[in-house]
């Protein structure tokens, strides 16, 4: 995803794949902000999460473990 | 009360919905219960209620026109929690469209006004609830907290707002934004009150997956702990905070350091997890739960909200997952700095409130999006799950209240209320009212 007009067409494609029709300028307005979704990816990325880290736990107050202990 | 509200909602624009008829109902039947001497904990009190909250029989748009004409049957699990002990529902109040956004502004129904200054935002998403609240227009509002939706308006107005721990209160029946960040909770004028709402609002409920099975302590009776015993930790430095509010946030914690037996400096978790991870999660989940509405009703979102939900479609399941690895790492850091301590204290917003339609403001000399500075110290809380209150504890120069914010480890909601209860009682922050 790199030149503009080419990054709209895939992320209008990439909407569409999900039953979302977006006109081209709401495509371009959400291509431009593509970065700041990047940026997050890749800090994660770049964090070890994925490979590092222990087992994912879906609890967001960390399981059992959490409570009041 | 329903007078004050007639009087002042044109202005303020607090309530979207105000049931004046039913109230006047609950409030005889609430003076029946006491003459009959079966009044409960919350006999007569008047609540405003988010609208995104179903009040049976009552109109609940979640600040939208998607649902303008919803009217569910039956109230949320909160909302019947808060009748239940004897509450009265004056109506439904103002809120960002779909809880989404920290401001209290809505293109479809206005923007809520600021108490103090009708120009100034009065944060959100549970604007209505806070504004109502601060004008006299309620006792207690009922919110919903995503990234900061109940502090955030709790600090911009200045009253008490408190975050519970993750499935402390039921979500039953209020519109979801985020399921794993969603919570519910009281906005009040005290801490007392607040101990007094979260008591009969706190508890299990079958109706909603998060809800924990935690025993309920007694919050009033706790409150006469005191708190010589709590030890605190504040941060190490206000990272890019505005000056007015860093001097009103030291002050609120030298007034604190005489009641408490300790006062410890920590370090926060880096913000860039923190960030990236909230980002992610909120905008996947919302989008998840849209969807259907971004497909066959584009054109009855606002553009802005629409925008918000559109940016979900971006993120893979890759990343969401990173994400949720991410809150394990940033909790785990979070127990470590309140690790033998029992308050983190810290503030609630970086910058004085902002005046209404402000999109950017300047930070240490940096351009930032006045959004993303509102949700800044409350959406880490979120992602963790952690109790947090705001209590007022100044004003600006701009004469717009300031909280401060405290956060404990889950299901000590107890230690919370203790410590701004105990402020309240060494200073008159939360008695201040604007001239309206």
């Amino acid at each position: 995803m790199t030149s503009e007009p080419a990054l709209t067409d895939q992320v209008r494609a990439l909407a569409e794949l999900q039953g979302v029709h977006l006109p081209l300028e709401r495509a371009a307005a959400l291509a431009a902000r593509y970065s700041a979704y990047r940026a997050a990816l890749d800090l994660l990325r770049a964090e070890g999460f994925g490979q590092s880290e222990p087992a994912l736990d879906f609890d967001p107050l960390g399981g059992s473990a959490s409570p009041s202990s | 009360m329903l007078d004050r509200i007639h009087a002042r909602n044109p202005v303020l624009n607090a309530f979207l919905t105000v049931t004046a008829e039913s109230a006047l109902r609950e409030a005889r039947a609430a003076e029946e219960a006491y003459v009959r001497g079966q009044a409960g904990p919350l006999a007569g009190i008047p609540v405003a209620i988010k609208d995104l909250f179903d009040v049976a029989g009552v109109r609940a748009s979640a600040g939208s026109l998607i649902l303008r004409d919803h009217v569910p049957e039956r109230d949320a699990t909160a909302v019947a929690r808060l009748r239940g002990a004897g509450a009265v529902v004056v109506g439904k109040t103002h809120l960002n469209e779909f809880a989404m956004g920290p401001t209290g502004w809505n293109a479809h129904y206005g923007p809520a006004r600021n108490p103090w200054n009708p120009d100034h935002i009065t944060g959100g998403s549970s604007s209505g609830s806070a504004a109502a609240v601060v004008a006299g227009m309620a006792l207690a509002g009922l919110g919903s907290d995503t990234g900061g939706s109940i502090r955030i308006p709790a600090s911009a107005c200045g009253c008490v707002g408190l975050k519970p721990t993750y499935g402390r209160v039921s979500r039953a029946g209020a519109f979801p934004l985020a399921w794993s960040l969603d919570h519910v909770g009281p906005l009040t004028t005290t801490a007392e009150d607040a101990a007094h709402l979260l008591g009969a609002l706190a508890g299990w409920d079958a109706h909603d997956p998060a809800s924990a099975r935690e025993p309920v302590p007694d919050y009033v009776r706790s409150l006469a702990q005191g708190t010589r015993e709590l030890r605190i930790v504040r941060p190490r430095s206000f990272e890019a905070v505005d000056p007015a509010v860093a001097a009103v946030i030291e002050r609120a914690i030298a007034d604190m350091t005489p009641l408490v037996r300790s006062v410890a400096v920590s370090n926060f978790p880096r913000r860039g997890l923190f960030d990236a991870s909230f980002l992610l999660t909120t905008r996947s989940e919302a989008t998840t739960h849209h969807r259907h509405w971004m497909r066959e009703r584009p054109q009855d979102y606002s553009p802005e909200v629409l925008a918000r939900l559109d940016f979900g479609l971006l993120i893979s399941s890759e990343a969401y997952l990173l994400a949720q690895q991410a809150r394990g790492r940033l909790r785990a850091a979070m127990r470590t700095a309140l690790q033998d301590t029992d308050v983190f204290v810290t503030l609630t917003l970086p910058i004085p409130v902002p005046r209404i339609g402000v999109r950017d403001v300047t930070l240490n000399g940096r351009v930032e999006d006045v959004g993303s500075v509102l949700l800044r110290y409350t959406a880490p809380v979120n992602l963790i799950g952690f109790p947090a209150c705001t209590i007022p504890a100044g004003f600006t120069p701009n004469g717009l209240p300031v909280g401060v914010q405290l956060m404990a480890v889950p299901f000590r909601e107890d230690v919370l209320l203790r410590l701004a209860h105990a402020y309240q009682q060494v200073t008159d922050w939360h008695l201040k009212r604007p001239s309206l």
